[in-house]
């Protein structure tokens, strides 16, 4: 058996599957981007915010004499703004079950919400495509076990490598997906040290998304 | 024109019939053959190789999509261009031109065995597809029958680029899995 065989079985391919993929090529599945749309709409929020904020001041407080103005609005609104990144980093989390639940019903799980945490590693060696790695505590992931010898293989979107390097024997968080019927091979898109590293991330990125 | 109309032209014997399908599938029969060749002189040998075979084949031949029979006639056509072209970029030493010369003793490989295998394997693959889901199957299509690059393929299939390649790596290992168990030597 070589891969000329298998090329030329491909040519015998059944019709309606060949047709399915013609039709895709004329006229593409347009990909919904998630995060985009959050970004979008958390930017919108925040500028209704910014503009209730600025036009609602007949109903602020009286300030003392003596404050500074912008203290006591900063003061006033911190409340509020500290409940809106808290709603966008719940918003993240939302998107990132709706996407476990996307993927538990393709046969893959993702751990990239609160409900599926990473696992915490410590890194054994490097080779080309990733890492190995053992688990010091499984995070409350479920997947993995203390002890465990991981094999770890880099996504495309590997933020951390441009970041501080990472080195054998550092203790890190992976965030991670796996296929149900595959459970010793992990593909990570992230690998922090801190775990609230990966969220702060994602949400910088897309800010720049919208941004550009 | 429509497809019944130009199969007809060539049960007719009516040489506009290639006329007809170069005008509506030409630049589709090019890109298959440009894929696996990357060459425009040879893509458009295969091509016209294509026309001559369409002619050649209908009648008896009346598929009810042109496009799919057209496709399958260049993808094996280019194919064996590739495949003849590399031999000929290894005549470059005495050892492998003898190779070629005792080639001529050989069969081009194209055994009764050979096609029977190749038959059984197009069957297995088959199935196999069937039991993907959509975007797996898509995207294996898309990058292994078509030969689009991987950006193509995750352009249309409308998904990321990287998870193209995780579903392309996932379906290549479920299906030595698959050949091994329904007893394929690998």
């Amino acid at each position: 058996m070589n891969q000329d065989k298998i090329l030329d079985a491909l040519n015998l391919l059944d019709d309606d599957m060949i047709e399915a993929v013609d039709v895709l090529r004329i006229k593409p599945k347009v990909r919904f981007k998630w995060g985009h749309s959050l970004a979008v709409a958390a930017c919108v929020a925040v500028a209704v915010f910014g503009a209730f904020a600025f036009w609602g001041s007949d109903n602020s407080p009286e300030f003392s004499a003596d404050s500074n103005i912008e203290d006591n609005v900063f003061q006033e609104n911190a409340e509020d703004i500290f409940e809106e990144e808290k709603s966008s980093f719940n918003d993240i989390a939302d998107t990132e079950n709706k996407n476990n639940s996307n993927c538990a019903e393709e046969g893959r799980i993702e751990s990239h919400s609160l409900a599926w945490p990473p696992v915490y590693v410590e890194i054994l060696e490097f080779n080309g495509r990733g890492l190995k790695a053992c688990v010091i505590r499984d995070n409350g992931c479920k997947h993995f076990e203390e002890n465990e010898i991981l094999t770890v293989i880099y996504g495309d979107e590997y933020y951390a490598l441009t970041t501080p390097d990472f080195k054998i024997g550092d203790k890190v968080y992976v965030f991670y997906w796996i296929d149900k019927n595959d459970r010793l091979t992990i593909y990570t898109s992230d690998i922090v040290y801190e775990e609230n590293d990966y969220f702060e991330k994602r949400r910088i990125q897309n800010e720049e998304k919208v941004c550009r | 024109m429509q497809d019944e109309k130009i199969v007809e032209l060539y049960w007719q014997r009516d040489e506009s019939a290639i006329r007809e399908t170069r005008d509506k599938y030409g630049a589709y029969l090019h890109k298959i053959a440009y894929n696996i060749l990357s060459d425009a002189e040879d893509s458009y040998e295969s091509v016209n190789d294509t026309y001559l075979a369409a002619w050649n084949s209908m009648p008896p031949h009346k598929p009810s999509v042109l496009s799919t029979y057209l496709g399958k006639l260049t993808r094996r056509i280019s194919i064996d261009i590739f495949r003849k072209r590399n031999r000929q970029k290894r005549q470059a030493t005495e050892y492998s031109v003898s190779l070629n010369e005792l080639g001529d003793c050989l069969t081009d490989g194209n055994t009764p065995e050979n096609e029977y295998e190749v038959k059984l394997l197009a069957e297995c693959i088959n199935t196999f597809l069937r039991t993907l889901s959509e975007d797996a199957r898509n995207t294996f299509i898309g990058r292994y029958y078509f030969l689009d690059s991987v950006k193509d393929v995750a352009k249309y299939c409308g998904m990321s680029e990287s998870k193209a390649k995780t579903l392309l790596f996932r379906t290549r290992n479920s299906l030595r899995e698959y050949l091994k168990k329904e007893g394929f030597e690998l």
